[in-house]
């Protein structure tokens, strides 16, 4: 057992009852935890429906959507009537969060990084292919084993038929999945979003270096809507979704 | 019905008090007995045994607060059957990784070899728990003495589990700091 658990036996009542008084388990049984493992999975399943779904309903809105506002428009060039659809992916390499940060390591760099054009994607993963080395991806993606996974079921196998940029992330510990689709839309060169799942976590390892992909808008946008996006790292107190 | 009248009933050796607690606490104790073990069999025991403790211990015992005895009696032998458990290498728990994220706090078990050591740290972690917010204070002592999940913490106090997660880092590094301070868990 371990010491501090020992110590923290005899804990004082009162500091207890508080706790007792708004602790979720406290009112009705909770689930063992065999009974939580099929709860859990039932709520996985439930979440790869659901966002199946979602893609499924973005895609249909995206393909629909042109037609109607541009009769005569080509639908399988953009989601977009005047859009123009971001490569899945750029020189082999995919940009996503265990990758910059690698990027952000090496560079020491860990400002927000705004991009405001295709071309500065490109510069970045450009510069990215050229200062990282060549297994610095595949050693990120090694620390968080769930993103090859990720990449593998939605990257790889359906966004990238639809070119389809997608930025994504699992913590290993809780399943938090953290990923979204992107667009690049030529006319107003801003890069919008089609979806958009629980942005935020904090990285596996607790030091709160990772990055975090910042929207600078609400959650579930309409198709089209146009969004700015910083790429940044979060260090401690820096953290805007915990500490507002 | 009231901790002090059903306390009365065992008093009057009534087995009535029994199903009394367990109406009013036995969801308190399976969760705490289901954070701690691994065992369906062992957490039955384990919560069917602190009713008979409760049993024997009042009289002459006469807790001020019901539920937080009956918490610890289920606490304590939660984690004494946890030794057996891991003795027997029977699975892993989340227990398990409560402890390790407690061992980053206060690794060694020689510090607190003593009665009167392990009373000092209580008294210095309850003055510095006294001291955080509402929330951190209740996120600590979830997660640490309840040994509740991180998803369970943050249903509880209407946070993201990415919140709870930095929250209690934050609060086990601050509170190596002030053991540290105090003079506890520093190498001789």
């Amino acid at each position: 057992m371990n010491a501090l658990s020992e110590c923290l036996q005899d804990l004082n009542d009162s500091i207890l009852n508080e706790c007792m008084a708004v602790r979720v388990a406290n009112g009705a049984p909770k689930l063992w935890r065999g009974e939580r493992i099929a709860a859990s999975w039932s709520i996985k399943a439930l979440k790869i429906v659901a966002s199946i779904a979602m893609v499924a309903a973005v895609v249909m809105a995206a393909a629909i959507l042109p037609t109607l506002r541009r009769p005569g428009g080509r639908p399988q060039d953009s989601f977009c009537p005047d859009g123009i659809l971001v490569e899945a992916t750029v020189k082999g390499s995919k940009l996503n969060e265990a990758y910059f940060f690698a990027y952000c390591d090496i560079i020491d760099n860990y400002a927000p990084i705004l991009l405001r054009s295709h071309e500065e994607l490109l510069a970045l993963i450009s510069d990215m292919d050229e200062k990282l080395p060549d297994d610095t991806y595949h050693q990120a993606l090694e620390k968080h084993s769930n993103i090859e996974e990720i990449i593998a079921t939605y990257d790889e196998a359906y966004f990238k038929e639809h070119d389809l940029i997608l930025y994504t992330y699992t913590d290993d510990i809780d399943d938090t999945e953290t990923y979204m689709g992107l667009f690049w839309n030529e006319t107003i060169r801003e890069y919008q979003i089609h979806y958009l799942v629980d942005v935020h976590h904090t990285g596996i390892d607790g030091t709160l270096k990772f990055p975090v992909v910042q929207i600078e808008t609400a959650k579930k946008l309409e198709p089209n809507c146009s969004v700015k996006i910083k790429f940044t790292t979060v260090r401690d107190d820096e953290c805007h979704y915990c500490y507002p | 019905m009231e901790d002090k009248d059903i306390i009365g009933l065992y008093f009057e050796r009534s087995e009535e008090a029994i199903r009394h607690t367990k109406d009013k606490y036995d969801g308190l104790c399976r969760s705490i007995a289901g954070n701690i073990l691994s065992v369906a069999g062992d957490r039955e025991e384990c919560v069917s045994d602190a009713y008979l403790a409760l049993w024997n211990a009042i009289p002459p015992q006469k807790p001020q607060n019901l539920g937080a005895y009956l918490a610890k009696t289920v606490r304590n032998l939660a984690l004494n059957r946890r030794k057996a458990e891991q003795t027997q290498k029977r699975g892993a728990n989340q227990s398990d990784i409560i402890f390790e994220e407690l061992e980053s706090v206060l690794a060694s078990s020689e510090t607190v070899e003593t009665a009167y050591e392990r009373e000092r740290i209580r008294r210095l972690i309850e003055g510095y728990l006294s001291r955080l917010t509402a929330d951190k204070r209740r996120a600590f002592v979830m997660r640490y003495w309840f040994f509740d999940s991180i998803g369970d913490i943050a249903d509880s106090l209407g946070m993201t589990k990415a919140q709870v997660k930095m929250l209690l880092m934050r609060v086990r590094k601050d509170l190596k700091r002030y053991l540290e301070s105090q003079g506890v868990g520093l190498e001789a």
